[in-house]
């Protein structure tokens, strides 16, 4: 009984999936799935409508195509190079008067002896000046 | 299908540059990005970059604001980031062993990271201001694109 709802309600769903496209979700429960399985992917597969999976009336997951789930990786990739653009232009000028070649001499600065480096040293003593 | 991977793998050089406004590198390595954004990469940093940029920040210059603006950079989710697995650690460790072997006195464990990186994710290339990449066969992102 429980498998015949189910097969209807997915080929309501099939119709009706043309129209809505991504933006209206098919609403399924984590049994529905282990049901019917085969039907689940292929509408998925066929209408590119994602599903979103419910364990006791609650969403947990959504179930994508893989040309969805390519599109959202590069919408990602693309809003992550963004804001790593966008992270160099609101950089903070705190004119520390550090060294300028601090990316040249990454190693040097992060692990070596800050003795060793003279703008380091500058800036100690004007620390210890204060105090 | 997934299409031909686009990653190039950013050493913690880079993100040090781009956080730094006095830093030399500063402007070319922004440009950079905009090169590699126009030819739809990504850029992914080791998670050890991000802790070397902070570290080197914090103790390169008198104070820890900048070091500290990267952080909450990293914490709000700014740049893509890929987390060193016991695989990658690994073969990192081989490549470390090695560059000890030949005797390159000069370069850490932290370098080799981001060359097994970059081999375990088949990323096109690497972006570090560094010369030894190129001598390890993966290409540095300025011979990639036309700056």
């Amino acid at each position: 009984m429980s498998n015949i709802f189910v097969k209807l309600s997915i080929d309501k769903i099939y119709v009706r999936s043309y129209h809505n496209a991504m933006t209206h979700p098919i609403l399924i429960t984590s049994r529905e799935i282990l049901r019917n399985q085969k039907q689940v992917f292929q509408l998925i597969q066929s209408t590119g409508q994602p599903a979103i999976v419910s364990v006791q009336k609650q969403p947990q997951v959504a179930i994508i195509s893989l040309e969805d789930f390519e599109q959202l990786k590069k919408l990602k990739e693309h809003k992550y190079m963004q804001s790593l653009l966008q992270l160099a232009e609101e950089a903070p000028h705190y004119n520390t008067g550090g060294p300028t070649d601090l990316s040249e001499n990454l190693d040097q600065y992060a692990w070596g002896s800050i003795k060793k480096n003279k703008s380091i040293v500058k800036g100690k003593s004007a620390r210890a000046r204060k105090k | 299908m997934p299409e031909k991977n686009n990653i190039i793998i950013g050493d913690a050089d880079i993100l040090v540059a781009l956080a730094y406004t006095e830093d030399v590198n500063h402007r070319k390595i922004k440009h950079l990005v905009e090169r590699l954004l126009e030819h739809s990469f990504t850029i992914k940093f080791p998670n050890t970059a991000v802790l070397e940029a902070i570290t080197a920040l914090k103790r390169a210059l008198n104070q820890s604001l900048l070091s500290e603006w990267l952080n909450k950079k990293y914490q709000e989710n700014t740049f893509g980031v890929i987390y060193i697995d016991e695989s990658i650690q690994m073969l990192a460790s081989e490549i470390f062993a090695k560059s000890a072997r030949t005797g390159s006195k000069k370069h850490t464990i932290f370098d080799a990271v981001v060359l097994a990186t970059a081999q375990q994710t088949k990323a096109q290339g690497i972006f570090s201001l560094d010369k030894w990449y190129e001598k390890q066969k993966i290409p540095l992102v300025q011979n990639l694109i036309d700056e």
